[in-house]
């Protein structure tokens, strides 16, 4: 069984001569030969790169903390160690930034080392500093280069850029926004949703009401944080990325959560409709709404809800429950913990009967002393103070 | 029966040769995936702003679950290193897997541990429960200790900890492993931020045998000064940061390694926890959750970064070393036993026919045919028939290609870590030329020693991997390690 192809090592040796024709070799020994040379090349080349690069990079990146650390001093002396003069606003912008331009701003690397130390600075500092170091980005027209990059066509590029002026809270043209929304990548366009909220004056969350693709948790955050302060989230604002109007589970997803920072009562109708989500987190999170925001018809749906809801959902509505202070329900929780067959239920009827002290005290106490051995470790984990206070 | 034999070598060498280029295409191609993985992964790390999950309310809790048996010696500095992770909502849990040394009362000492009434459920099975310990000092809060019956292998100890754990995600590591404070941060961040649903995210592990260490935290990584652990650094490099990111840009990783990975807790119980019969755990597990994913029509993620986030301490006696393999050989053969019906399964996607035949054809089935090729070669020699010149360039393109290959993963690690010093990455390069000789026969010879144990079903205990203990900084040391950073 002879092959045309493949070498045989079982085959008559030829006359073995370090000098032998190449054109006798079989295709894939000469094949064999030249991966075999190639790799030999590569793995010196290989190693040639691992040295003179990090040789290159070393000597880079001992540079580029000589100069963080100059601009870091820079940065202290100029803005938070100097101290606002009598009679002129809390804001600076006259700043003497003959020692940023000494550094010598033309320099790609400059102007990133430069950058990155002013986002740090502005991630750690808010308030006068914060708005200071956008002051002297400003003044000393870092800005101008990173709307540049915005019209670049590669998206690491633009959408760098736009993460450095979202940073920075510099606003860019909504007409640009509004393009950058259409962008193929995903980056591009998350940034240009958060830039438009970050700077519409009012009705934030109006860039969400027409979203069509899933918003990310990442993304949820983000936006969390950039509305959290604000005040004028409205429940009509809500009430547009609930369903019926909205069936987006990201969206709803992050309009139970303001509406729960919010304590935006206005939002109920909306989060009723997501007690009976698909997605289970999603549903829990509207439950555990309403029972913080709910009157007492909406407690008496999750109560009512209770028998047809799956398992996930009647856990969520033991523990809403537990969030209202009334007695309304303590028997229900208790009958719960007493008769169910679930250990989760049964412990989350506890943790919900405790929560309710000290209305409830007179039951528990009850119960501590009459239950069997199970229900009352149960009770003892959740009345214990160390296991609750993580 | 000469032609026969004949017939036989010839059809194996044409067999192999095939084998062999199949197997350098694929890691050629994932050296490349894995260069474009790498780049992604850096550009996405430009954009995302780490502090807006320190900062986050929102952010999701994670449970920090760790196995310890007859851990005394490095238990205090590794479970002290844990607490201080930096995330805003985590806890950590400690199982004591029935110690008989001083683990647990070390660890009572320590951090002030009371014995609470804890409710103590067992959601997936795990070996007894004994008691359940809680910090009395409010600066541990987040930590709770659990004491258990021990069950034999790693499994059953985490399976207890996700048992008592509170949050919806668990990251599942060793007590002897030394990790980045922004562990958390990092794995985390695929679950919050992916397009699709992510179920496991992993990173790359290296060795921590000669790292200097102090008080459980990383001061400076060294790459290991012994022989079996230097060679695993580079068996681990070559792993994580070729193999592993490889496969993560086309979603077709088949392990998070049991050293560290972070899982979504609501599968990993719908599918049973950690099988505790299982030598091969960790990757039992992503494939049981892959295979419920799939059987959801739930289009799903499993995800890797190439930060090294983890130092564990490798093996670095050959006695260690052949249990910890041949447990791994054992686990292989296991997977396969257990989820043969999945192989070119087209109903269970990637999983069915990309990455359990990869795993079939060019993981479980190489030491065989590696061994079988040796035995060939012995023949050949023997026989006379051997067509030296021809097998000296095979063997050349074999090594030279398998040397280039663990290179290329080196230099694109340096992409993401340049912690070493330039001359110790220097060496380590040297040693991978080494590697092929006196490392890669061991691995084999070991698998397949491991396979043969499960096919006859011979008994071994997992075994307990002798800790050592990390080399503390002494007041010396760490002054010249400052100087020298000065």
């Amino acid at each position: 069984m002879r092959s045309m192809w493949l070498p045989e090592l079982s085959a008559t040796p030829p006359a073995f001569s370090w000098h032998f024709a190449w054109k006798s070799l079989p295709v894939f020994i000469k094949i064999c030969l030249l991966i075999a040379l190639a790799a030999m090349l590569g793995a010196a080349l290989a190693m040639i790169s691992i040295t003179v690069r990090r040789n290159a990079l070393q000597k880079q990146e001992a540079l580029m903390e000589q100069l963080a650390r100059q601009v870091n001093e820079l940065l202290l002396n100029t803005i938070v160690l100097s101290p606002t003069p009598k009679g002129r606003s809390m804001v600076r912008a006259d700043f003497d930034t003959s020692g940023f331009y000494k550094l010598g701003l033309s320099v790609k690397k400059v102007n990133q080392v430069l950058v990155e130390e002013m986002i740090h600075y502005r991630n750690y500092f808010s308030g006068t500093i914060a708005e200071q170091i956008r002051k002297l980005y400003l003044g000393l027209s870092l800005h101008k280069a990173a709307l540049l990059r915005l019209q670049k066509k590669s998206w690491e590029s633009r959408s760098n850029a736009l993460a450095e002026l979202f940073k920075m809270d510099i606003e860019v043209p909504r007409e640009r926004l509004q393009e950058l929304l259409r962008s193929d990548n995903r980056y591009i366009r998350e940034y240009a949703r958060l830039m438009l909220i970050k700077f519409s004056k009012a009705d934030p969350l109006a860039v969400l009401f027409e979203l069509d693709e899933p918003l990310s948790q990442w993304e949820q955050l983000e936006i969390f944080l950039l509305v959290k302060d604000r005040a004028d989230i409205t429940a009509a604002a809500l009430q547009k990325l609930l369903p019926p109007a909205n069936s987006q589970a990201g969206l709803n997803m992050l309009a139970v959560k303001l509406a729960i920072h919010f304590h935006l009562r206005q939002a109920l109708p909306g989060l009723l409709l997501l007690a009976d989500a698909t997605d289970p987190r999603l549903r829990t999170e509207a439950i555990l709404a309403i029972g913080l925001l709910g009157n007492t018809q909406s407690q008496q749906y999750l109560r009512d809800a209770y028998s047809w809801q799956t398992h996930e959902g009647r856990l969520a509505i033991i523990r809403a429950l537990g969030q209202i202070q009334n007695s309304r329900h303590m028997r229900f929780l208790e009958n719960e913990f007493l008769y169910s067959d679930d250990f989760e239920t049964k412990k989350y009827a506890a943790e919900a009967l405790i929560r309710l002290y000290p209305l409830s005290k007179a039951t528990v106490d009850r119960l501590a002393g009459n239950t069997e051995p199970e229900n009352q470790v149960i009770l003892q984990h959740s009345l214990d103070p160390l296991i609750n206070a993580s | 029966m000469k032609h026969f034999f004949d017939g036989f070598f010839t059809t194996y060498q044409n067999g192999v040769f095939i084998y062999c280029c199949a197997i350098y295409a694929i890691y050629a191609t994932l050296t490349l995936f894995s260069y474009l993985s790498i780049l992604a992964n850096i550009q996405k790390n430009c954009l995302r702003e780490k502090l807006v999950l320190i900062q986050s309310s929102l952010s999701p809790g994670i449970s920090i679950i760790t196995g310890a048996f007859n851990e005394e010696r490095t238990i205090i500095p590794n479970v002290r290193s844990l607490l201080t992770m930096n995330y805003p909502l985590f806890e950590v849990i400690v199982v004591n897997d029935g110690s008989t040394d001083n683990t647990l009362e070390k660890l009572r000492a320590e951090f002030g541990l009371v014995e609470v009434k804890f409710a103590y459920h067992y959601f997936i099975q795990c070996n007894t429960v004994l008691r359940v310990f809680k910090s009395s000092d409010p600066a541990f809060s987040n930590l709770l200790v659990i004491d258990k019956l021990n069950g034999g292998n790693k499994a059953d100890a985490i399976n207890a900890g996700i048992n008592a754990s509170s949050y919806n995600y668990f990251l599942n590591t060793d007590v002897d492993c030394i990790l980045d404070k922004d562990t958390l941060v990092h794995l985390i961040q695929p679950f919050i931020d992916d397009e699709k649903k992510v179920i496991a995210t992993g990173a790359t592990l290296r060795m921590v045998n000669s790292c200097v260490v102090d008080a459980g935290v990383l001061i400076e990584p060294r790459i290991p000064k012994e022989i079996l652990p230097r060679f695993q650094e580079i068996e681990y490099i070559r792993s994580f940061v070729i193999g592993k990111m490889g496969w993560n840009l086309v979603n077709c990783i088949p392990n998070v390694s049991g050293g560290l990975g972070m899982f979504d807790k609501d599968i990993v119980i719908k599918v049973g926890g950690y099988d505790r019969h299982s030598f091969g755990e960790d990757m039992d597990m992503l494939m049981r959750m892959s295979k419920y994913m799939c059987e959801q029509k739930i289009d799903y993620a499993i995800r890797y970064i190439p930060q090294s986030l983890c130092w564990t301490e490798g093996p670095s006696s050959l006695k260690v070393f052949r249990r910890q393999r041949l447990r791994w050989g054992r686990g292989l053969y296991q997977i396969f036993s257990s989820y043969y019906r999945l192989l070119f399964n087209p109903r269970y996607g990637s999983l069915g026919m990309v990455v359990l035949p990869y795993n079939f054809i060019f993981e479980l089935c190489a030491p065989i045919i590696e061994f079988l090729g040796i035995v060939c070669y012995l023949y050949l020699i023997f026989s006379g028939l051997i067509n030296w010149p021809y097998a000296i360039i095979l063997l050349l393109f074999v090594y030279f290609f398998s040397i280039f290959i663990t290179l290329l993963s080196i230099v694109w690690d340096q992409l993401v870590i340049r912690r070493y010093r330039l001359r110790e990455v220097i060496r380590l390069c040297f040693w991978a030329f080494l590697e092929p000789l006196l490392y890669h026969p061991l691995v084999m010879i070991f698998a397949l020693a491991g396979y043969v144990r499960q096919f006859f079903k011979i008994h071994t205990h997992w075994g307990h991997m002798e800790r050592r203990g990390f080399g503390e900084t002494t007041g010396p040391e760490m002054e010249s390690l400052n100087s020298s950073a000065l």
